[in-house]
């Protein structure tokens, strides 16, 4: 029998023309795919050509639904063109890796052992290399691929990169020569350790060399290997070790597995997964499938058009600017062409002015690309639709497009239980129910209303990629949102819903988060912002214990915070930022008793006091800290009167007392009501007011009156009528009317009553 | 009388000759040697007959790599970068090794007037004998233009933009029209225009889209790795101190290493090990600035001292350029000193001699 290996790096462009032009050359009679066995009967079972890439096996554990692996194919990927090589030639193939349930049943083993055995994770197998003590030249460092050794030699930083340009980036000329060069490098390399047994290798090579074994017994005679290159010269070695293989393969442990086609995106090309590859850039890769060719013209254009779509202007002469920079600099690094660093790098220096915020703008969708897989109808059924299906008949929620209402009692587990349900999908951004009314203190109860949509399925598909039941994608989502988040705020109110979705450990870690951010933050408002949800969640949420001491030590932090540089956040700040801190200042004060600490009282008190006696400090802001002060019973009302004396006086700039003003007012006027005192400097201050000042202030003081209650602003027409308020004093200013001219009044009061729908004398009209 | 500064061409000037020498890559027209040499030159290696190139620019060799490339088309190169990054020194390396002539220098400020760029009249000759090319005051972008030389123009920036605009012909038409004579000066192949600026300078005089338009730009950094750091400070920190006939002694290395891991600290906004979020102060805390702060640890050790380079003498120069801002950076200073190096046993010397100045 001969064999014939053919070494590639999955998801490799170059990798898979050199693969279809060797198969074309051997014309072999049977072909082994690198892939556990349980991929064999998905390829089997459809036509790959029915199929747009990106796609994806998800292979997984039915009954533990977080043991489970993505194996992801791009049309560049040379596993799929050998597959479709296969098909269309009408080759039998298989593939042939460590089977998916032996690898879960050594996982489960392993948790066991774990449990058993808690001190004996050993590190040595996580990662035997570190371990193996290599004798690297000087200055070199080895972190955890064995290519880097060689790679370090040749001047490289990079595996990726340097294996981009040894084997994918150069004009196919000879397939078999390229691949008798990888397997020279891999052998070289492999001789270099004794013991590679990183990642389970040796254990799948057994495997791998046991399909081999297996195509000799079919009779085979002209057999072709497709494999991640670091096996190639493994695979060979199928004779040899057919004694050490059967001693391995011997009582391993075993799961069950269910498998799933699903369709990719272009952005999860990029992770990490089954193959243990991930690429950065599909965008790039499939750019290259398409035009092999290409020496950067075509890809600059493209960038270029990319640019403009997000309307940045890039000219032609950019792009030819671009393309000689990249082209200079292939030279100057031995390329035979321009690969994606030197285009970069030439846009950046040439349109982004050296700069990569341009450029990072666009790199998204430029080397990753939006591009989602399609798959023929009924072959996806991923476990979070499972879990989805399992939940809704659990609770009984029908997938129903007209409304339906829900009610479930919180009290109970199983309304409860319903409700995170709900809340979590949510979160997810599943869009089916619609809480109606908010949970508050009062109330155990709680009313969705859900309507389906055919889309929401599609949802559900959608962020399966998240984790392999509702709470776990749930969880992973929210956590991966908040490590991506900057605002504080937005994240205290994500703890609000992870809180009532039960999601725990999200709710730990976004306190952690917050705390993180908080510690940098300059930013007063935000910091009261997000404190203020915290105190309610600390006072009024079911949450665990120990969250409740992290969200007490993280309440600690953000109020010594707040109480240190509120002071200097409320200066030189203009009318609207100082109307937006008046009102966290309001909540703050308000939800700060609820945490029944006489400390943090005292320090906010001495923190008000400070803002009273800073002459620099918003005057609306100061107007509020008055009031605040007088309702808290901080202040004694003599204080109060001094202040407001002080603040109306006639050497107080008239705009600065107007907003004055409106902070100690706002809210209640029964202060003005009630103290004579106040009553009268308010008074006398207006009175004195010059009438161009007059007009200049009305706004504000407009907006401030007309807040009050119709019966408040009643009161203080009818106190307004009898002028400076003495106790028991009389009305002092009479009306006169010997000015008005009653002809003209009439007039006007008609028009008026018109427009109105009223007639003069206030009843309404029909009309 | 001997020079405090010698250009690179004569500081290097073995080197330089020994690339020539060594020459195996096509040359372009009127560059001294291949870019790959200039590479070399900038970075440092070992040529084929084992001669040592000392690295002139430590950090990320792609720049550099594009810093050459560019210069190889016929756009011109901008460097960008905060104060101490290395631009200026980069500049002048890159025409040492390309033209073996880094004096084509003109140094931009806000006073600088087109005639600097251009050309001046000489006024005697003018009333004499009116315009006249025996009138005509060349500056070093025309006299790179007629050798074929690279031109430096620093702080490009702080140019006023009607002055920068001058350049635009320049760069696009390779040319210089005099239009009082009725000619121009074109351009002899091998010229080409380095300019530096500084990016806090950015609003000061921001390049029109017609200017930036013939600049590639590559922005310098500041150093990605303490190691990388601390091979900048000890080369020019020994450069400097045998330019000053100050004695280097090599047991400061630690006290550097120390110095270097708090510059860096307070840059990144977050300790080493990452566990702990900082404030950064006002200033920029550049390379630049860690080498000022040993050359004055040097200096004092070296005449007022005892020669060796003590806590006290780096403390001295430490809080000087950390704290800029009397207020605010004082601030994040403290909070450094009692956050982060009380509890850092190793620092305890140059702590308890930073608390000393405060």
């Amino acid at each position: 029998m001969k064999l014939q290996v053919l070494g590639i790096r999955h998801h490799g462009v170059g990798s898979a023309k050199n693969c279809w032009a060797r198969l074309k050359e051997i014309q072999p009679d049977y072909i082994i795919v690198e892939g556990p066995e349980e991929l064999t009967d998905m390829f089997r079972s459809v036509d790959l050509k029915s199929i747009t890439p990106p796609v994806s096996v998800l292979l997984y554990n039915p009954k533990k639904l977080e043991q489970s692996s993505f194996y992801p194919f791009a049309a560049f990927s040379p596993e799929w063109q050998t597959i479709l090589f296969a098909q269309a030639n009408d080759i039998e193939f298989v593939t042939a890796d460590l089977p998916k349930n032996i690898y879960f049943g050594l996982e489960t083993k392993k948790a066991q052992d774990a449990a058993t055995q808690q001190d004996s994770i050993d590190e040595e197998q996580e990662n035997p290399i570190v371990k193996q003590e290599l004798v690297l030249p000087e200055g070199y460092e080895l972190h955890h691929h064995p290519l880097e050794v060689i790679v370090q030699l040749e001047g490289y930083d990079n595996v990726d990169l340097w294996w981009e340009h040894q084997f994918e980036q150069k004009f196919v000329t000879d397939a078999s020569e390229h691949f008798e060069a990888v397997l020279e490098v891999m052998t070289a390399l492999r001789s270099t350790y004794v013991n590679h047994d990183f990642e389970r290798n040796e254990l799948r090579e057994a495997f791998m060399r046991e399909a081999v074994r297996k195509a000799k017994k079919l009779g085979k005679e002209n057999v072709v290997f497709v494999c991640g290159a670091w096996h190639a010269p493994a695979i060979l070695e199928y004779q040899s070790k057919k004694k050490a293989d059967a001693a391995i393969l011997k009582k391993l442990p075993k799961e069950k597995v269910a498998s799933s086609w699903i369709p990719w995106l272009n952005s999860r090309l990029a992770w990490k997964s089954g193959y243990g590859a991930g690429i950065m850039a599909p965008g790039w890769y499939e750019h290259l499938w398409k035009y092999p060719n290409d020496t950067g013209e075509r890809w600059l254009i493209h960038v270029a058009q990319v640019f403009r779509d997000k309307k940045i202007d890039v000219s032609t002469a950019h792009i030819i600017e671009a393309l000689r920079l990249a082209t200079a600099l292939a030279s100057m690094r031995n390329l035979s062409r321009p690969g994606l660093a030197e285009l970069d790098e030439a846009v950046v220096a040439t349109i982004g002015m050296g700069d990569t915020v341009l450029m990072n703008y666009i790199k998204e969708e430029l080397t990753v690309g939006q591009k989602i897989g399609i798959l023929p109808e009924g072959l996806a059924q991923l476990p979070i639709q499972k879990d989805f299906e399992k939940k809704n008949k659990k609770y009984r929620f029908q997938l129903r497009e007209d409304e339906k209402v829900y009610q479930f009692d919180l009290r109970k587990p199983i309304g409860l239980e319903k409700s995170a349900y709900l809340h979590q999908l949510t979160l997810l951004g599943v869009d089916w129910g619609e809480l109606a009314s908010v949970r508050s203190k009062g109330t155990f109860k709680e009313v969705w209303t859900l309507a389906w949509k055919p889309e929401i399925a599609l949802d559900v598909i959608d962020k399966g990629i998240w984790g392999n039941t509702v709470l776990l994608a749930a969880q992973n989502y929210v956590n991966h949102h908040a490590k991506n988040s900057q605002n504080v705020v937005e994240l205290t109110h994500l703890i609000k819903d992870t809180i009532v979705a039960q999601l725990f450990d999200s709710v730990d870690f976004l306190i952690n988060r917050i705390q993180d951010l908080a510690s940098l933050s300059t930013d007063v408002m935000a910091l009261i912002g997000a404190v203020v949800p915290l105190i309610e969640i600390s006072r009024y949420s079911d949450i665990r214990k120990t969250d409740e001491a992290v969200l007490g030590s993280l309440i600690e932090g953000l109020l010594s915070k707040i109480f240190i540089s509120l002071d200097v956040a409320c200066q030189g700040i203009d009318d609207e930022l100082a109307n937006e801190i008046f009102q966290l200042i309001t909540a703050l004060n308000d939800r700060l008793p609820l945490l029944e600490n006489e400390e943090y009282i005292t320090s906010w008190i001495d923190c008000l006091r400070q803002m009273r006696e800073d002459e620099n400090v918003a005057a609306l802001i100061r107007g509020a800290v008055y009031r605040i002060m007088l309702d808290n019973k901080n202040l004694e009302l003599d204080e109060v009167q001094k202040g407001f004396a002080k603040a109306l006086s006639v050497g107080a700039v008239p705009q600065k007392s107007a907003f004055w003003i409106e902070g100690f007012l706002r809210g209640s006027a029964m202060i003005l009501i009630l103290d004579n005192t106040i009553w009268n400097i308010l008074y006398v201050w207006l009175q004195d007011l010059p009438v161009d000042n007059f007009d200049d202030l009305l706004p504000i003081l407009r907006r401030t009156f007309s807040q009050y209650a119709p019966n408040e602003r009643k009161q203080l027409g009818e106190k307004a009528k009898k002028g400076l308020g003495v106790d028991g004093g009389e009305v002092s200013d009479q009306f006169d009317d010997k000015f008005f001219n009653h002809k003209r009044a009439e007039l006007a009061l008609q028009e008026t009553a018109r427009l109105l729908g009223i007639s003069v004398d206030g009843s309404a009209v029909n009309v | 009388m001997e020079k405090l500064r010698k250009h690179s061409e004569d500081n290097f000037k073995e080197e330089l000759e020994e690339l020539i020498k060594q020459e195996t890559n096509k040359i372009p027209t009127n560059w001294k040697m291949s870019p790959k040499s200039v590479l070399t030159y900038l970075l440092g290696g070992k040529l084929k007959n084992g001669f040592e190139v000392s690295p002139k620019y430590i950090g990320d060799k792609r720049l550099m790599e594009i810093a050459v490339a560019t210069l190889t088309t016929e756009r011109a190169l901008l460097l960008y970068g905060i104060p101490g990054t290395g631009k200026s020194w980069v500049s002048e390396h890159l025409s040492a090794a390309i033209s073996g002539d880094s004096t084509m220098l003109v140094q931009g400020t806000a006073g600088t007037s087109e005639e600097a760029i251009r050309y001046g009249w000489n006024y005697a000759q003018l009333l004499a004998k009116g315009p006249s090319e025996d009138a005509l005051v060349d500056t070093p972008v025309m006299r790179g233009m007629q050798q074929g030389k690279i031109v430096r123009i620093e702080e490009l920036t702080r140019v006023p933009a009607e002055v920068q605009d001058t350049l635009i012909t320049i760069l696009s038409e390779k040319a210089m029209p005099i239009p009082e004579l009725n000619m121009e000066i074109a351009a002899v192949k091998g010229f080409n225009v380095i300019a530096t600026a500084n990016n806090r300078d950015k609003g000061v005089n921001e390049l029109s889209g017609a200017l930036k338009r013939r600049f590639n730009t590559v922005i310098l950094p500041v150093p990605a790795t303490e190691k990388e750091e601390l091979n900048i400070v000890q080369t020019r920190v020994a450069s400097m101190a045998k330019a000053l006939d100050l004695p280097v002694e090599s047991g400061s290395l630690e006290k550097i290493k120390k110095l270097i891991t708090i510059f860096r600290e307070l840059r990144s906004g977050e300790t080493v090990d990452g566990k702990q979020i900082l404030k950064s102060p006002s200033g920029t805390l550049s390379t630049a600035e860690v080498i000022s702060v040993v050359n004055q640890g040097l200096a004092l050790s070296a005449h007022f001292g005892d020669g060796q380079l003590s806590s006290e003498d780096l403390a001295a120069g430490l809080v000087g350029a950390i704290v800029k801002d009397p207020i605010q950076d004082a601030i994040v200073w403290k909070e450094y000193l009692d956050t982060v190096m009380k509890k850092r046993k190793n620092f305890k010397d140059i702590y308890l001699a930073c608390r000393e100045m405060l």
